[in-house]
């Protein structure tokens, strides 16, 4: 670095903007550092967008730019544009190797893009000394546990706590893996951490899936609240902000009944589902609420729930100047804590709550047992999970699906949504009896998805918001779950879901192999 | 087929269009029927289907209505035509049985029967609505801010609409349809009225006023 860039650059440390400016203006530095010191000047500012822009431009020139690349890593990293920030991680990390914030930032960005070893592989190196920075030791569990390697993890995480006693945020992420491979362990670390500190909301959010997980209701709901928190942000439970103008509610006395109640869905299409399990109940105490939803689910909660009118998020936004007559937003996943506290409370109150569009249903019927006459219709879905970690985690390989579709007087009917272009390749070539529909996006037009599950006989599923939708309209559900972490709600054991009243849980074990297991469920549908 | 879907084969696959049989507009997102859109989404609860100029008004009057906080007020509407218009000012105005009163001397046509929360809402809206054809702010409500809703497809509905505006003390007026070539003496009724209203792309005009500012 020239003397005049390292003191313009110890200007820009110091704050001294204008200085630092008037210097740049007398020097005569190559245009790419020209910009990225503008740009470096404008984030001191606050100015993001502008300094985003600048060292973008900066990088333009010159590829290799040291400042303009590590300062736009760790720029588009803060802004959380992990795949956009990748290249220049990358080019800032192996311009300066024993720089850790770069490497870390690098590893984050290779996670994100689904590339895990390579980011164990970075951050391997820098975990070698005798006591590695906390957050290296912590990032490096991440990727681990990201890459499926959760033992390795552990022990990472395990020497974190061992060299930072201390530090909670060690004994936290232990307790986090935990969380999928011993559940009870997990909860004895929250609970000797929340002795410590007691009333730390990301501590209580992520505890509550562990409390859930082992059936322990009570406790697991009232934490779960912790996720509409603004602290847990999006990883929590975090509601449309059409409908953010109106006072949150999560306790069912602080409801006034002779005004409204906006009972609001939350989270993904299965949450969804499962919340609505106590929609009944809630309406049958507070008959003057409405339902606040997704357009894709109206119709479908219109018609299951139809003593209540079922309006858009955007309605919500409608009312804004309405809130005389409205008590406020009470999201459906908070009336749990009053509803399903036991597993007793769960087994008396199963009942089928989501009714199909019945002319679709017998269109679907109608016109796929005619391709099938007589034929046991299995309605499948082999993939689920929005985030790459959790694809991984639920899906299982079509391929190995396609060896337990030799089921004579059985015909398959796919019910998976997302891009299945290789999949009906695979199956056309190999002949594979499976039905692929044309023309309906699954993920948009929830009620003819919907009404096609219903016309199957029954349904046979890797852990994705079909299962919810079956199994609450009463459909015989086969739920296939891989040996890593599913969602809290399917417990830790086999058998008999606890929510609906026909899923069946097979859980494959660690030690198994996949086609073993897939075999072993086949025997359950012959 | 109308002109939007025609020109859209045309386009190149980076290029966007919005419009309706009188507009067009390419290469912006569209907004307005989304389930983003408060508006979409009332009324898509009314039944009501207007036209896409129709929405884009309507998004305006949201905007504008949302930003009077509390108290009374009122809206003039000079034609039935606007009566989805004048419901969704008081709406988002906060109109409620006390608040909010509607004069329409042409009247509000019928609205589609409607239950919950969005009947309740019907119901005291029609309760405050004056549809006698001499129905205007009695003199005590005069000062208070009024919403004058308005149509300019005859020039009597944009002269009444005018006089209305003139009238009052604050408040703000919207008037649709403004701006066609058949119009010809729409601007210089307004100018002798002293009202020189801002004009959209899609043919709304917007003017407003503020108490004690002449």
């Amino acid at each position: 670095m020239s003397k005049v860039l390292q003191n313009i650059d110890k200007l820009v440390n110091l704050g001294q903007l204008v200085e630092a400016e008037k210097l740049l203006a007398s020097s005569n530095l190559a245009p790419s550092y020209r910009l990225a010191i503008e740009a470096a000047i404008a984030l001191k500012r606050g100015d993001e967008q502008k300094s985003e822009i600048d060292f973008l431009r900066a990088v333009e020139i010159d590829p290799e730019n040291p400042i303009a690349t590590g300062n736009l890593a760790i720029l588009l990293f803060k802004q959380k544009k992990l795949k956009k920030a990748l290249t220049y991680a990358e080019t800032a990390h192996k311009k300066a190797p024993k720089n850790e914030t770069f490497a870390r930032i690098y590893a984050a960005c290779l996670s994100d893009c689904d590339r895990n070893s390579e980011a164990v592989a970075v951050l391997e190196p820098y975990t070698a000394s005798t006591k590695p920075s906390l957050e290296m030791l912590l990032g490096y569990a991440a990727t681990l546990r990201g890459d499926m390697r959760a033992k390795d993890s552990l022990i990472v995480l395990e020497r974190a706590k061992e060299l930072y006693p201390e530090n909670e945020e060690a004994e936290r992420g232990l307790a986090d893996a935990y969380a999928e491979l011993d559940p009870k362990l997990a909860q004895r670390i929250f609970q000797e951490i929340e002795e410590k500190s007691p009333g730390n909301v990301s501590v209580g959010w992520n505890r509550s899936f562990v409390e859930l997980r082992l059936r322990n209701f009570q406790t697991g709901w009232r934490l779960y609240d912790y996720g509409l928190l603004e602290k847990i942000g999006k990883i929590g439970r975090p509601l449309p902000p059409q409908i953010k103008c109106f006072k949150l509610i999560t306790d069912l006395s602080d409801l006034n009944k002779e005004c409204w109640t906006l009972f609001s869905s939350e989270q993904g299409l299965g949450d969804q589902v499962l919340f609505l399990s106590v929609f009944a109940e809630a309406l049958s105490l507070y008959p003057k609420s409405i339902f606040i939803g997704e357009d894709r689910m109206l119709n479908l909660v219109q018609r299951s729930f139809p003593s209540v009118k079922a309006y858009s998020y955007a309605f919500g936004a409608a009312l804004i100047r309405q809130q005389h007559r409205v008590n406020g937003v009470f999201p459906l996943g908070s009336l749990m804590k009053y509803f399903r506290t036991s597993e007793d409370s769960f087994v008396r109150n199963k009942r089928n709550y989501l009714i199909p569009d019945r002319q679709l249903e017998e269109k679907f019927n109608k016109s796929i047992r005619n391709h099938a006459p007589g034929m046991q219709l299995i309605g499948i879905s082999w993939t689920g999970g929005f985030w790459e970690r959790q694809k991984k985690t639920k899906s299982f390989d079509f391929i190995d699906f396609a060896k337990i579709m030799n089921i004579e007087n059985c015909r398959f009917i796919s019910l998976q949504y997302g891009d299945t272009s290789k999949e009906r390749e695979y199956a056309k070539k190999n002949k594979l009896p499976i039905t692929f529909i044309e023309g309906i996006d699954f993920k948009k037009n929830i009620d003819s998805w919907f009404a096609l599950a219903c016309a199957c006989d029954r349904i046979l599923s890797v852990s994705t918001a079909l299962v919810h939708f079956a199994g609450a309209a009463g459909k015989r559900v086969d739920l296939l779950l891989t040996e890593f972490q599913s969602p809290f709600i399917w417990g830790t054991e086999e058998g008999d879901s606890l929510p609906y009243s026909d899923v069946t849980i097979h859980r494959k074990k660690r030690d198994q192999g996949v086609e073993d297991f897939l075999l072993h469920v086949r025997k359950s549908l012959i | 087929m109308n002109l939007p879907n025609l020109l859209r084969n045309h386009l190149p696959e980076s290029k966007s269009i919005i419009g309706d049989d009188e507009f067009i507009l390419l290469n912006r997102k569209e907004y307005h029927v989304t389930q983003i859109s408060p508006v979409n989404a009332v009324l898509h609860n009314l039944g009501f289907r207007v036209s896409y100029s129709y929405r884009t008004l309507l998004a305006i009057c949201d905007q504008l209505s949302t930003g009077l906080v509390g108290g009374d007020f009122n809206i003039i509407i000079s034609d039935p035509s606007m009566a989805v218009a004048g419901f969704y000012c008081w709406l988002k105005a906060g109109g409620s049985k006390n608040f909010g009163r509607i004069y329409a001397p042409k009247g509000v046509g019928r609205f589609r029967g409607a239950d919950s929360i969005l009947g309740e809402l019907l119901s005291e809206f029609s309760g405050n609505t004056l549809s006698k054809s001499d129905s205007k702010p009695e003199e005590q409500r005069k000062a208070l801010f009024t919403i004058v809703i308005g149509n300019t497809k005859q020039s009597n509905q944009t002269i009444f609409a005018i006089d209305r505006y003139t009238e009052i003390e604050s408040g703000f007026l919207v008037l649709k349809d403004y701006a066609r070539v058949d119009a010809f003496d729409e601007r210089d009724y307004h100018e002798q009225k002293g009202v020189f209203p801002a004009i959209t792309f899609e043919g709304h005009a917007l003017a407003v006023k503020t108490a004690g500012v002449k």
